[in-house]
């Protein structure tokens, strides 16, 4: 039953494979993916699949509880109907009445998917500013003043302070269940042994199939558990186009990419897609990376199989709310390993978070993309004017608006400086305001990101980080690999690479005044730039030293 | 290959929902699903359709009280799109499609897309009474350019507002504008839905697709027309059209329409206490003011 495969994937459904004639690789997994859960939501029942189109703003609809009833205005026009068999047998067990809604959604004859076309998602999606009055007056405020504006905002978010200083409230998962309790209505319904001679596997969460570093660890993960010999199942519970989906590392791997909310079909404590997991695999381990949907159901899945290892990942307290540290630490009980990728974050989660220290593992994430070992200082020819980068997604967490305004205060000053903007994003049409509001527009060299970072840091002299927060930027990483020093505010675990001479304090206005004060000395005595980074390559070679989270996780999964 | 659910909304008129069934069942193009959504009958309804066989895929539902035409055709348009359909086709429990209607409204569609761009929100067909003739009061409203799709060989009628006998609604319609007003519950709820949907452009009346409306009795309605037996029918109408006319033209609208209301009640010497009971139906409209209720509300 498990064996079976289309497209070299892991499928639990039969379907003609002229459905996927014409599909590029990342609609094909797409497919697949949503297939498999309601393969698993209809056992033994054969469903007519409608699939739609949809415009760029239209994320993939794959298995949402709309996706049962059709009740989307997603769902506008319809391309083409298929038929699928679900493999996945019946489990024989009697139903609880708690889960009559979740029964009544699975027994529609049909299933809705928007399975977004490459062709879209290469489309750069609108981001249309408002145009009534308080739009305009606030994107001109933003434009004039970003910094005030980040100021203000940062106003707002002492309300999560104490979120961050002080330890979470630990879940308490049977109580949900108890009379008063979130899930009352509701039985926890433990899932059934696996037959002897299921497929070991391992279940991993994933945030999305997107760029970006934590994605890039959880991508290696899934890559170690197959090479250990498991089958990785592979989930992600947030909303995306998931451009990333076709890399090699998901290969043979069960994918569920999730569209959300699945609230009525995963009726709480039975779980229907886990537990039918649970039934069908040796299931040996759990991993979570930024994935809310698993966090909130690890406590059931120790409820069902005590004894498998539960690990997560984090890597970065966010300033609203904590973030996934915090979600880790509330469910911290049903996790065996909390892994985190600097000793910043790991002192969080002891003296914050009081996680005993045997559970805490610190390993850098290091050895995806860098080679420290053979990097050496890129000096700067004679008369030729100091680059400054700045390369990120042009994100709020980035402060791109921070570079922006540090490329003001230097360029008024008449530093001989070159700057280089490197990145794209949502907040692309801000910056442009910003620049054009500052006259910057033939100063600062703008580059999406389909130059390659490389090239960007082999004409940099100093890469700035002005982010609002971080964790450890791979970038920092990177960027000293290639021979270039990194300024930055004190955020997350940059502390642990640089030194307290390049970094600056995190808020905007004393930020840009520290840059830029760190960059006219660096500008004048490359002899204190080539130090900067020597002290730089120092502590990062002194931070890698650590066993790295590959060799980490490669040795934690063999024993799975 | 387009897919079209059909709608039918009945309440107690058996003998003529069979012959609305055969009607469907004899459609060159067939649907890819019949809903028969039955308005809580009290005559033999619902239990001829229980054991129903029909010729295409049916779906019977039964709602638990009459929520009118108006709840009727909302329920049935949002099981329509449920389905998978490409189109709904909606028509009342009196309304004998000539066997190519279907075919007609759907080729009628494409043809008018092909001239006019693809937001042409609906088709509708031509009503005849059962005698042949035109039927009074299913006259859809015409654009100002009603002749332009004509002159250019189609069979189309550019039209405004048509009734919910035979009309062919598009998916993206429906999920764009929403559902007709289960509000309204009877009266005005067509009028409303199909200016709606032509907000940005007019819909087509197909003039080779044909349904008989066997109503019983070809009038037109107008306000001077009430009696006691027929006041229930008109209370609903004048809320329903001053709620629109207020909350969706304006205050001028409104007071025009109380106004015209007023002098259609006088000329047709109405009992006053009939008068006096519409006029309380025209404030109610200031008040009464329902909201759109989508594909994908709960």
């Amino acid at each position: 039953m498990t064996d079976h495969r289309i497209h070299d994937l892991p499928a639990l459904f039969e379907i003609d494979d002229m459905v996927l004639d014409g599909l590029s690789e990342r609609e094909i997994r797409l497919l697949i993916g949503a297939l498999n859960f309601h393969a698993i939501m209809a056992p033994e029942r054969e469903l007519d699949v409608h699939l739609y189109d949809g415009d760029v703003t239209a994320l993939p609809r794959l298995t949402d509880d709309a996706t049962f009833d059709g009740g989307s205005r997603q769902f506008r026009h319809r391309l083409r109907t298929v038929r699928m068999r679900s493999l996945v047998t019946m489990d024989g067990r009697e139903p609880a009445a708690a889960e009559e809604p979740s029964l009544a959604l699975s027994a529609h004859h049909e299933r809705h998917l928007h399975i977004s076309s490459d062709v879209i998602v290469a489309q750069d999606p609108e981001r249309p500013p408002r145009t009534d009055l308080i739009g305009r007056v606030a994107r001109r405020v933003k434009a004039v003043a970003p910094l005030w504006y980040d100021e203000a905002r940062d106003l707002t978010l002492l309300r999560h302070r104490r979120m961050l200083t002080s330890a979470a409230r630990r879940q308490s998962y049977e109580k949900q269940f108890d009379v008063g309790g979130v899930d009352e209505d509701f039985l926890i319904v433990p899932a059934a042994e696996a037959p002897r001679g299921a497929t070991r596997a391992v279940v991993i969460g994933m945030h999305w199939f997107e760029l970006g570093g934590a994605e890039r660890w959880a991508f290696e993960t899934v890559r170690l558990a197959r090479e250990a010999g498991l089958l990785p199942i592979v989930l992600t519970d947030r909303e995306s186009h998931h451009a990333w989906i076709g890399r090699p590392e998901l290969d043979g791997a069960l994918l569920l990419p999730f569209s959300v909310p699945t609230d009525i079909s995963q009726t709480p404590g039975v779980e229907p897609v886990l537990r039918t997991l649970l039934r069908m695999f040796d299931i040996r381990g759990v991993v979570v990376h930024h994935n809310q949907w698993l966090y909130d159901r690890l406590a059931w899945i120790r409820l069902s199989r005590p004894g498998i290892p539960v690990v997560d990942s984090t890597h970065i307290v966010e300033y609203r709310g904590g973030g996934y540290p915090r979600s880790s630490a509330i469910v911290s009980d049903s996790i065996s390993t909390h892994h985190v990728i600097s000793p910043q974050l790991r002192n969080w989660m002891l003296e914050v978070q009081r996680i005993p220290a045997e559970k805490v593992v610190m390993a850098p994430l290091g050895g995806l993309t860098i080679k420290p070992k053979d990097a050496t200082f890129r000096p700067r020819s004679a008369g030729e004017p100091l680059t400054v980068a700045f390369i990120g997604r042009l994100a709020r967490q980035k402060a791109p608006e921070v570079f922006v305004s540090l490329v003001r205060e230097l360029h008024r000053s008449g530093e001989d400086m070159r700057f280089v903007m490197h990145g794209d994003g949502e907040q692309s049409g801000w910056i442009d305001d910003i620049i054009e509001a500052d006259g910057l527009g033939g100063v600062i060299a703008r580059r999406t990101s389909a130059v390659s970072v490389e090239d960007t840091l082999d004409e940099a002299h100093v890469l700035v980080i002005p982010s609002h927060n971080e964790g450890l930027t791979l970038t920092t990483l990177e960027a000293i690999a290639k021979g270039v020093p990194v300024v930055s505010t004190d955020v997350g675990a940059q502390a642990d690479i640089i030194p307290a001479s390049a970094l600056v304090p995190r808020n905007v206005h004393r930020a840009v005044r520290g840059l830029a004060t760190v960059l006219r000395g660096l500008a004048q005595d490359e002899s204190a730039r080539e130090d900067l980074w020597r002290r730089e390559r120092k502590a990062e070679k002194k931070l890698l030293a650590n066993k790295t989270a590959t060799d980490w996780f490669r040795n934690e999964v063999a024993t799975w | 290959m387009v897919n079209v659910a059909a709608v039918v909304v009945t309440f107690n008129r058996l003998e003529k929902l069979k012959n609305v069934i055969a009607s469907i069942e004899k459609q060159t193009l067939p649907v890819s699903t019949l809903f028969v959504i039955d308005n809580a009958s009290t005559d033999a309804t619902g239990e001829y359709l229980t054991g129903l066989e029909t010729t295409v895929p049916l779906s019977v539902v039964t709602m638990p009280e009459n929520l009118g035409g108006a709840g009727g055709f909302a329920e049935g348009m949002r099981r329509g799109y449920a389905s998978g359909a490409d189109h709904v086709w909606i028509m009342d429990d009196d309304c004998y499609p000539e066997p190519t209607a279907l075919q007609a409204l759907v080729r009628g569609l494409d043809d008018a897309v092909a001239e006019l761009g693809p937001e042409v929100p609906f088709s509708c067909s031509v009503v005849k009474f059962t005698d042949g003739e035109i039927c009074e009061m299913n006259n859809p409203v015409p654009t100002w350019d009603w002749g332009r799709l004509l002159v250019r060989g189609q069979q189309n009628v550019m039209v405004t507002a048509c009734s919910f006998v035979s009309v062919l609604i598009p998916r993206w319609a429906i999920a764009e504008y929403g559902l007709p007003y289960s509000e309204y519950f009877i009266w005005f709820d067509d009028r409303e839905y199909t200016l709606r949907v032509t907000a940005r452009c007019p819909g087509v009346q197909v003039l080779d697709s044909t349904v008989v409306h066997d109503m019983g009795d070809n009038r037109g309605v107008n306000f001077s027309m009430v009696d006691r037996k027929s006041l229930w029918k008109f209370s609903y109408g004048v809320r329903n059209e001053a709620s629109w006319q207020l909350h969706h033209r304006g205050v001028l609208y409104f007071l025009e329409f109380g106004a015209r209301l007023f002098v259609s009640l006088h000329r047709g010497r109405v009992p006053l206490d009939l008068r006096l009971k519409l006029m309380g139906r025209w404030l109610r409209g200031i008040t009464f003011n329902p909201r759109i209720t989508h594909v994908d509300a709960s």
